[in-house]
């Protein structure tokens, strides 16, 4: 047994005396420490770690530091022709890699002036569709885990393999498909596989009910995220902040929408929001946007041309030269605006590549705002409501 | 609105949805150049000294608020970078790419305090990395003795018109060796740690001479060039081709 100090008064810092100046942080003062939450913490989304500065449990600066996943993809694909650029564009992100392939395809075939089938831009959709379906299950389970609830994470996993397994027979990938290339789309959709797909959508569709009772009618998730991380709607523009982060303070955003790209036109849905802006908001509004996804997969199945070109005709592709010009591309992913900024110099390397991936400033400076004033319990239940990913930051 | 760049356009800043955008920034700013890449994005390029009001007339008056991202194109045989910054208007669906030309300026590289990492011409040429811990950025490494001020290409900073500025100004510091003073965080490092070798993302750093000599090479990770290579193992009979 340890015998206890009461006479020893906590040292609590007003948070709003270090705002308006009457208190500073002087880690010499021993009333803060400072901590590192990551690169390795099951709590951080991906490699990246954040240098915490704590008073009492409360976090009162956050700084994030990220570096640990460089790997020099926009320089890299300087170097490389425009296709061989194609399998390497995928892996700047495993979630939803498909959106890095229909942005770059995108890009190159505008620079290029390179029309793709009808049947193309609905496999594009398609597959662009469950990788939001895939980031979604895998995202639940990570928010589920960050309070506790470890088992929805298995279920989520378990049913996002499932979509995996969908992805493995369209395109031989489980992870990186490389199946959007320049022109089109490399294969079509093998016989049975609309019937294949809508056995996953019933599976999900139940599990989505199963989470909605279990998750967010669970009080400990209520008492924990509700409240926790509130995005003011006046610093939505301010932070640059896009997707289901934006959309939960009531911001009816949605590039599908508002600029529809592929076959998005077509489509029937409206744009999920939510009013409190807070990490149960923000679930809420995903979990929505996940039975969404679901509904756009039947809808793009039902409406899909039955027969038609998946692929333009193109020259060979080791002597592509790209004309001149300069392009940006955008689509909504799970996490908000992913877009690519493209500048061809007419050889047949690109000058040079941008990849704008929404992370960029959820995690960096929306992170560090909204971390201060956070007790360090909820820091891993704030990163994963922000849905960051720091690949899309380092690049 | 007489400018066009001929690049790559499909249609004029007259047809696009942002000719009253362009008329409106004519009349206050002088432009360079400016055409419409498609009916949704366009681009413009100005001078150093217009680009942060022309920025900031953008986001307070013509309801471009949405700051996408900030970038920088190395554009190395005219000398100049060209910084990128796009903007987008949620009311229009329209994007403007604003471009500024800044000179491109001699390669920072890293020389100690006391002189050269080791004094040799490969550390002046700024092509070998120094090994000197104690080291700091240099342009084009001026004097060779005492200590050098960093004296990177400046630009002006937009950290007060948007939060995000600031993580895109510290990683085009590190990156491409662009100077933003008085933004925040701007000598902190941001992907790289203890990076001691030109900025990465110009496009006369060799990544392949940098990992030859900064990594231990490994069996198993020989490069082979693909002529040679194809030719020996699978047709050698026949003649080397012409562009061997």
């Amino acid at each position: 047994m340890y015998e206890v100090d009461t006479t020893i008064e906590p040292d609590i810092i007003d948070p709003a005396k270090l705002r308006n100046g009457e208190e500073r942080i002087d880690l010499d003062s021993e009333k803060f420490v400072k901590i590192w939450q990551g690169p390795n913490h099951p709590g951080v989304t991906g490699n990246m770690s954040l240098e915490l500065i704590l008073n009492g449990d409360t976090v009162v600066g956050c700084k994030t530091h990220v570096g640990y996943l460089h790997r020099g993809f926009e320089k890299l694909m300087e170097r490389r022709r425009y296709i061989q650029n194609f399998p390497l564009v995928c892996r700047i992100c495993v979630p939803e890699p498909d959106f890095n392939e229909y942005l770059y395809a995108a890009a190159v075939e505008e620079l290029a002036g390179i029309q793709i089938p009808e049947r193309a831009k609905w496999l594009r959709a398609l597959t662009l569709e469950m990788a939001r379906l895939a980031s979604f299950l895998m995202w639940m389970g990570g928010q589920a885990g960050s309070f506790g609830m470890g088992t929805i994470g298995q279920w989520t996993v378990t049913h996002r393999d499932y979509v995996l397994d969908l992805f493995e027979e369209l395109s031989g990938g489980r992870i990186y498909h490389m199946y959007i290339i320049p022109g089109g789309v490399r294969a079509d959709m093998p016989v049975g596989y609309a019937e294949r797909v809508e056995e996953v959508l019933a599976k999900v569709e139940k599990l989505l009910a199963e989470i909605d009772l279990i998750m967010f009618n669970n009080s400990v998730f209520k008492a924990r995220s509700k409240g926790l991380g509130v995005i003011p709607r006046e610093i939505i523009d301010q932070f640059g902040i896009t997707g289901p982060n934006a959309r939960a303070a009531g911001i009816a955003r949605d590039i599908r929408k508002d600029d529809p790209y592929l076959v998005y036109d077509k489509l029937d849905f409206s744009i999920v929001t939510g009013e409190q802006s807070d990490a149960y908001t923000r679930a809420r509004v995903r979990w929505l946007e996940t039975q969404q996804s679901v509904d756009l997969i039947r809808q793009i199945l039902a409406k899909m041309p039955k027969e038609g070109e998946i692929h333009t005709m193109l020259p060979n592709v080791l002597h592509w030269k790209i004309p001149a010009g300069q392009t940006y591309l955008r689509a909504e992913c799970t996490r908000g605006e992913y877009g690519y900024f493209v500048v061809a110099d007419g050889t047949g390397y690109p000058r040079r590549v941008c990849v704008r991936g929404p992370s960029y400033t959820h995690a960096v400076a929306l992170l560090e705002r909204l971390a201060v004033g956070t007790n360090i319990s909820d820091v891993a239940g704030l990163m994963v409501s922000l849905h960051t990913y720091p690949p899309e930051v380092e690049r | 609105m007489s400018k066009e760049s001929g690049l790559n356009g499909t249609v004029t800043l007259e047809q696009s949805r942002l000719a009253g955008t362009m008329q409106e920034i004519e009349r206050r700013f002088e432009l360079t150049d400016a055409y419409a890449q498609r009916d949704s994005l366009g681009f413009v390029t100005v001078s150093r000294k217009d680009a942060v009001p022309l920025i900031t007339h953008m986001r307070d008056y013509l309801g471009f608020t949405h700051l996408v991202l900030v970038t920088a194109v190395d554009v190395m045989e005219r000398g100049i970078l060209r910084l990128v910054y796009l903007l987008h208007n949620h009311g229009l669906c329209a994007d403007i790419g604003i471009q500024v030309e800044i000179p491109r300026g001699d390669n920072p590289v890293t020389v100690s305090r006391s002189g050269d990492a080791d004094g040799s011409e490969e550390s002046r040429a700024g092509t070998r990395p120094g090994h000197d811990g104690d080291t700091l950025f240099a342009p084009g490494l001026a004097s060779t003795a005492g200590v050098s001020k960093p004296a990177y290409t400046e630009m002006d900073s937009i950290h007060h018109l948007w939060a995000q500025a600031a993580t895109y100004q510290r990683e085009m510091k590190e990156m491409y060796g662009v100077h933003f003073p008085g933004s925040p965080r701007i000598d902190d490092e941001f992907a790289l740690e203890g990076w001691k070798d030109i900025p990465p993302m110009r496009r006369d750093f060799d990544t392949l001479a940098y990992s030859e000599r900064t990594f231990f090479p490994r069996p198993g990770r020989e490069t082979h060039d693909p002529v040679e290579y194809m030719k020996q193992n699978m047709y050698p009979d026949e003649p080397t081709p012409p562009s061997a």
